[in-house]
């Protein structure tokens, strides 16, 4: 372990890594209450287009990405209520509509030299300090206005309809939160990439739901839990030598499924 | 407006007639495809203007993320001759041309070549060899010789015009062997760290060992142990500079490079574009990168 922490690669990739994990341990809360994993899934495909569009018109990729997530998140939500269809369907239109964007503009831009595999499966390695500033600032900011709505957001979460009649905004929360959300997982792209977004956003929920006792308890252990996979997952890459991205991600299966295990027995 | 069925089915025809004649300008040449830009700039250079040559990968594309556009099979369709690189390379074209072309000529490059057997676990397709031999310009000889004999067989009448341009272009490849030789003899280091394993030809050539390579196989994130031993091996040999190439993202290099305090260089293997878009000005684009570095 301490040749681990000597390597400059694993301090940087810990320290972002720990930031995107609380902030995913506090929206996968949300994703899993509110059964929005597809959505998460959906969006973190979607951003790949995001990607391409800022490649191709020579801005920051990432930002880029954050803007088209929104953009999509809110599009899933418009047209699965104006075009009376599921919300899954509207998620399968968007998402293979952006994917398909982001593969034509590659095709169009004739320089392959995009990081594709980088976004596909995550580069933690390869982050850079900008990158961990931006981390920290975008985890706090979306961290500080979950927490400042936190009541109404529980609210809705647990009673739609309750919440609006007591007088929340539902609609402004809930673009709110797919902001939030579009949010944390173009950060977390960075991390584990586009196809292993969902183990950040779903798993520590998932595991934490097996112990809470209350929102602010599963919030608390659903940190925890994402904490401790990417961390843990780290070291897990280092000792073994394996990609960092698939590391975390298998690290966090372990703890959903010795968690389930263990409730079952308790 | 409503357009009748009748009417629909009669664009479409005439939308795939339109495709299909789209391409008959140059109906006298030999029509060939080759599958990277060095071999098409081979087949230029032999073919001179009897020869019409398609290049199936365009430049700044990665074979490892290649997808071909319906134009590039209407092209292929039409060819007579498929030059390729063989050795693996190129699991990305060979079920192309066999869909597209039925009677086509595959000059396979690679024959008789002495292929390097990758000691590490990288693999381009199958099998285990290093497909990346025309880096050296004295196997690109031999090379040039293949395709001037698939031309000739192609079309006897002209064949006195290709042996002169092929003889001609040779003599062009031995100049830049042994000004890459002399090049690299004034270099203070032998010893370089690449991003891709494609330089192993070149070196065995020249007499320079490639002492690390960041990304093992395509696609194949490195991982943290790897990239420690990486930058112990810069550290070592008080290298400068990491190479990257120019098919792929430089963001692990450069990584690398900040934690080493040095710099990131962009390698080309494949050319095709720019200065590089000869395979002349490939090699010494990279000649004169790897000078900057080593020199």
């Amino acid at each position: 372990m301490p040749e681990a922490l000597a390597s400059p690669f694993m301090q940087k990739a810990l320290m972002a890594g720990v930031l995107v994990s609380l902030l995913t341990g506090l929206i996968s809360t949300f994703v899993v209450l509110r059964k929005m994993s597809f959505v998460g899934a959906g969006i973190s495909h979607a951003a790949f287009g995001g990607v391409a569009i800022g490649f191709y018109a020579g801005f920051n990729p990432l930002l880029a990405a954050v803007v088209y997530a929104v953009i999509v998140a809110i599009g899933i939500e418009t047209t699965a209520k104006r075009g009376r269809i599921s919300e899954d369907v509207s998620i399968g239109i968007f998402y293979s509509i952006s994917m398909a964007i982001g593969i034509a503009l590659v095709s169009l831009s004739q320089s392959y030299n995009i990081d594709l595999f980088g976004y596909l499966f995550g580069n933690i390695l390869a982050i850079t300090h900008d990158e961990i500033i931006l981390t920290l600032i975008t985890s706090a900011v979306v961290i500080a206005i979950i927490l400042f709505f936190l009541k109404e957001l529980f609210l809705i979460t647990y009673n739609e309809e309750l919440a609006r009649v007591s007088g929340i905004r539902v609609n402004l929360l809930n673009i709110l939160f797919l902001v939030a959300l579009s949010v944390s997982i173009v950060v977390s792209i960075r991390i584990v990439g586009i196809i292993m977004v969902s183990a950040l956003l779903v798993v520590p929920g998932a595991t934490a739901r097996l112990f809470a006792k209350g929102l602010r308890s599963m919030i608390a252990i659903s940190c925890a839990a994402g904490l401790v996979s990417v961390v843990a997952g780290l070291f897990f890459s280092y000792q073994y030598d394996i990609a960092p991205g698939a590391g975390i991600v298998l690290t966090s299966a372990v703890i959903f499924f010795t968690s389930l295990v263990l409730k079952k027995r308790g | 407006m409503k357009l009748s069925r009748n009417k629909i089915f009669f664009l479409g025809l005439c939308f795939v007639f339109f495709l299909s004649h789209a391409s008959s300008a140059s109906d006298t040449k030999l029509k060939v495809v080759a599958s990277i830009a060095p071999l098409a700039d081979f087949a230029r250079q032999v073919g001179g203007d009897k020869v019409v040559v398609t290049l199936l990968l365009p430049p700044g594309a990665s074979p490892h993320t290649y997808e071909p556009t319906p134009r590039t099979m209407q092209e292929i369709s039409q060819a007579k001759i498929f030059i390729k690189i063989g050795a693996g390379l190129e699991f990305w074209a060979d079920k192309l041309v066999a869909a597209a072309a039925k009677d086509v000529v595959t000059v396979d490059c690679s024959r008789g070549v002495a292929l390097i057997h990758a000691l590490d676990h990288e693999k381009h397709g199958a099998g285990n060899v290093d497909p990346h031999y025309w880096l050296d310009p004295v196997i690109a000889i031999g090379m040039v010789k293949k395709i001037e004999e698939a031309y000739a067989k192609a079309d006897p009448a002209d064949s006195s015009y290709f042996a002169q341009r092929a003889s001609s272009y040779i003599a062009v490849l031995t100049a830049l062997d042994k000004q890459i030789a002399e090049t690299v003899k004034t270099f203070r280091t032998r010893e370089y760290v690449t991003f891709h394993p494609a330089w192993n030809y070149f070196s065995r050539r020249y007499g320079l060992t490639v002492a690390g390579v960041i990304e093992e196989g395509p696609g194949k994130e490195p991982t943290a142990r790897h990239i420690d031993r990486i930058l112990r091996e810069i550290r070592r040999l008080k290298i400068r500079v990491v190479f990257a190439e120019t098919q792929f993202s430089p963001r692990m290099a450069e990584a690398i490079a900040r934690e080493a305090g040095g710099r990131v260089l962009m390698l080309d293997p494949i050319g095709g574009q720019k200065e590089r878009a000869s395979y002349i000005g490939m090699m010494r684009y990279n000649l004169a990168l790897m000078k900057k570095a080593m020199g």
